[in-house]
């Protein structure tokens, strides 16, 4: 996780680990609620990219 | 009220979706079981890092200009340019009156300029019917007079020649 980008590391954090809506980030963030699912989305696939697609250990580093 | 109170919101049914697809890869499991896990240090600092990330981006982003802002923006200038307009139309009367006042003293130049002409040719043609005039008495006036020529001298001519000298006829 530690390598994605800022933008969509705190994006997917407050989602995934804080439980926030897409609208709660918005407020937080600042911006628009179709930018925080287009980072969400994003970084869903940065993930996907990183992690073992063969289904090998997931680690939270 | 905190951030994941589950009272205070509703989510669509494709975000709860899409935040366990989420959980599932990055092997958090279910919201029981993250909880159930002791966090590390490491977790510790990059949930800290990332509170403070996002609290900085929030108050530090720029918000968008409103149309409050943007007419505050503009009054300066729509100020200055009322204020060019109306000293455009100030000069714009003046070179008019200008221009008015320049026909009127040319016209009244050229008004001028007749009337003393008029007057020029009138006294030209007056004096010459004075002449004329002159000219019929002195005519009229001697008529059987004739002409002679007159030639000034300055002084009497004293020595005359033997040629000319009248003397008188011996008897």
């Amino acid at each position: 996780m530690r390598l994605l980008s800022p933008t969509f590391r705190e994006a997917l954090w407050l989602f995934v680990v804080e439980g926030l809506s897409i609208r709660e980030i918005a407020e937080i963030l600042d911006i628009p609620e179709a930018t925080v699912k287009t980072r969400i989305h994003r970084a869903k696939a940065q993930l996907k990219e990183q992690l073992n697609p063969a289904g090998g250990v997931h680690v939270l580093v | 009220m905190s951030w994941s109170d589950p009272a205070r919101r509703f989510e669509p049914a494709e975000d709860v979706q899409l935040r366990a697809e989420l959980r599932d890869l990055l092997g958090l499991g279910a919201s029981a079981a993250v909880q159930a896990v002791e966090p590390t240090t490491e977790l510790k600092a990059l949930a800290d890092d990332l509170r403070r990330e996002a609290l900085r981006r929030s108050r530090t982003q720029r918000r968008r200009p409103t149309w409050g802002l943007l007419a505050a923006a503009a009054l300066p200038l729509l100020a200055a340019l009322a204020g060019l307009g109306n000293w455009g139309i100030q000069q714009k009367h003046r070179a008019d009156d200008l221009a008015v006042q320049a026909q009127r003293q040319e016209q009244e130049l050229t008004r001028l300029a007749a009337t003393h002409a008029t007057e020029v040719a009138r006294e030209r043609q007056a004096k010459e019917e004075v002449q004329q005039k002159l000219q019929l008495a002195s005519r009229r006036s001697s008529p059987k007079a004739e002409p002679y020529l007159v030639i000034p001298v300055e002084k009497p001519l004293k020595g005359v020649s033997d040629e000319f000298q009248r003397v008188k006829q011996k008897p």
